[in-house]
């Protein structure tokens, strides 16, 4: 009885796929179509233009463009009221990059400058950390056996998944002055007031942040190295932490390289760490130039300043891709 | 050389270290869960007994629930529109040659390595300037460029890995390129297109620091209100509203995956 229902059920159900099969067919073999193909075909390079164009057109059209208009503001002057005055002026240059500056005095009152030096000092603070922390984990999942790496390296990536902005406020309490941290340290007799608004809470939490773009580049590049290398050198006599320094630390070089240039540039640009983490001391590029386009309205300064972290950015970018290559980065 | 610890105690305190980093890894989200229990009126740790009142709170909120609906909408919008150009865009970086292929895939990824304030900035002066409203559209025109990065670099990996004879043995038998393309191709990199596109829905769905820029009072946004919360009104609701975001964002793509058997999170790292 089973059997023949189950008979019947196949009958219907290869009836309904030739079905929608000829449905597919006859559509895709219709006059028009066939002509566009033929058309297509004819003009290889057409199609080559509509796919590859269709995201570099995107690119061109919703940030190279808004990117070039950010260029033109910079040099527009600010009315009353907010209002951009469409005339040439240098003035918001003059202002973020040579108001109070006095090189040879060595007097530097400058704020532009100020926070964007910090933004790259804090930066390095977290490349350097995420590298030491990161390498660890990075190189364990690259050489362990276990039958759990598989979920190991889920919950690397897990973390990637929540929203930015819970991740930082997360913090908000451990680091708190009622937070887990103050808790337990008060369980050891310890009296805090909690550790937030520092630079201490802000490379914290960018640290905690970029983590798993150090980790898996890092385990990507571990994880390619032939064992029998690292083999070979311990039987030609190289102690196990020789093997390491002299085999596997060059071999995973470029995933170092990588996941350093990654988290140094997204901790540079970053604006959540700093506006939930940090006191305004910690103020980093991004929100001062997110204040003055937002809040004081002054959308030309707010673009030169966007320019002059733009052009740092890429001249270290630039640096960068002398000693590594971006593709690296990306993957060819 | 001799060293102080022999290879094994040496893997034992790698393996230590890489759980204490799983540990500041994953730890502060737990507080968020935990604490979203708490009775109290503020977020402390530990949570002093159990309580659903902030998830009450939570969905009898129409300024909140009104936040999560625009989240959905703007994320599956911008995930579908990625979607959509990132795949036909990979398929002409992969398979077509053309002069500064280079250059122009780095354009490609250049959303990624700016920071997310000066593309929300830019974006806004610029649609503005041409007589744009703040409106859904300028959102998920905003989330697709900033998510587009990711849906390219995934289904540019699953097409590298493409065997071509595939498509040659379609074509031998019979079938024209547009049947070879939606019976052959697409079913076989779809699995990269899904990973791309969950990856993409992810991105918008938590995205703040461009949004920012990007909404109006009736499109804000699931994370706009858990900022202005946090600036304002520092209460256990945004740890509800946060772990039903995560639940949104890690839970069910997780669920789904495990379901299915299909690996598409891991595809996507």
């Amino acid at each position: 009885m089973s059997d023949h229902q189950a008979t019947a059920d196949d009958v219907r159900r290869t009836g309904i796929e030739r079905y929608r099969h000829r449905l597919r067919t006859t559509a895709l073999r219709s006059g028009p179509v066939l002509g566009t193909i033929r058309f297509l075909k004819r003009r290889k390079r057409l199609l080559t233009v509509t796919q590859a164009g269709l995201g570099i057109a995107w690119m061109v059209l919703f940030l190279l463009a808004p990117l070039l208009y950010v260029l033109a503001l910079s040099f527009w002057q600010r009315g009353a009221g907010g209002v951009v005055v469409q005339e040439f002026t240098l003035a918001n240059y003059q202002e973020i990059l040579l108001q109070n500056v006095a090189i040879f005095g060595l007097e530097l009152n400058n704020l532009y400058l100020i926070i964007l030096w910090q933004s790259l000092k804090i930066g390095l603070m977290t490349t350097a950390l995420t590298l030491v922390l990161g390498y660890i984990p990075g190189y364990f999942l690259g050489r362990t056996q276990s039958r759990f790496r598989t979920v190991l390296l889920l919950l690397v990536i897990l973390p990637f998944w929540v929203p930015l902005i819970i991740r930082y406020y997360a913090w908000i309490l451990v680091l708190g002055n009622q937070g887990m941290a103050t808790s337990l340290l008060g369980v050891f007799g310890i009296q805090s007031g909690g550790f937030l608004y520092s630079e201490l809470a802000v490379v914290t939490g960018l640290v905690q942040v970029l983590l798993p773009f150090m980790i898996l580049p890092i385990y990507n590049s571990v994880n390619k190295i032939d064992d029998e290398y690292v083999e070979s050198a311990k039987t030609m006599g190289a102690s196990p932490l020789r093997a390491f320094y002299e085999v596997t630390l060059p071999l995973s070089l470029p995933g170092v390289s990588a996941g350093s240039i990654l988290v140094f540039i997204l901790a540079v640009g970053s604006f959540m760490a700093p506006a939930l983490l940090g006191g305004p001391g910690q103020t980093m590029v991004a929100n001062l130039i997110s204040q003055t386009f937002g809040q004081s309205f002054d959308w030309p300064l707010a673009s030169a300043m966007a320019i002059v972290y733009l052009v740092v950015l890429f001249a270290l970018i630039t640096v960068f891709n002398r000693f590594v290559g971006l593709e690296e980065v990306f993957g060819e | 050389m001799r060293t102080l610890l022999s290879e094994s105690q040496r893997w034992q305190a790698i393996k230590g270290a890489s759980g204490l980093l799983y540990l500041f890894l994953l730890l502060p989200l737990i507080v968020v869960v935990l604490i979203s229990f708490t009775p109290t009126q503020y977020p402390q740790f530990p949570p002093e007994g159990f309580s659903l009142t902030w998830y009450a709170e939570f969905f009898t909120s129409d300024r909140l629930l009104d936040a999560l609906w625009n989240s959905l909408l703007v994320a599956a919008g911008s995930a579908i529109v990625a979607g959509v150009v990132g795949m036909i865009s990979a398929l002409g970086f992969v398979r077509r040659e053309f002069e500064y292929k280079n250059v122009l895939s780095s354009l490609l990824f250049l959303p990624m390595l700016i920071s997310p304030v000066v593309i929300g900035v830019a974006l806004t002066a610029f649609l503005t300037s041409v007589g744009m409203e703040k409106n859904y559209l300028l959102l998920v025109i905003g989330h697709s460029t900033l998510v587009l990065p990711y849906v390219f670099v995934t289904v540019r990996a699953q097409l590298f890995g493409f065997d071509r004879s595939m498509e040659e043995a379609a074509r031998t038998m019979g079938a024209n390129e547009l049947e070879t393309f939606f019976e052959v191709t697409l079913p076989t990199i779809m699995p990269g297109i899904g990973a791309g596109m969950l990856l993409a829905f992810v991105i918008s769905f938590g995205e703040f620091t461009a949004t920012q820029f990007w909404v109006q009072p009736d499109t804000i946004t699931a994370p706009i209100e858990i900022y202005t919360m946090v600036r304002t009104s520092l209460t256990p609701e945004i740890n509800a509203m946060a772990t039903i975001l995560m639940v949104i964002t890690v839970g069910i793509p997780l669920a789904l995956d495990v379901l299915l058997g299909k690996n598409l999170i891991l595809k996507s790292a």
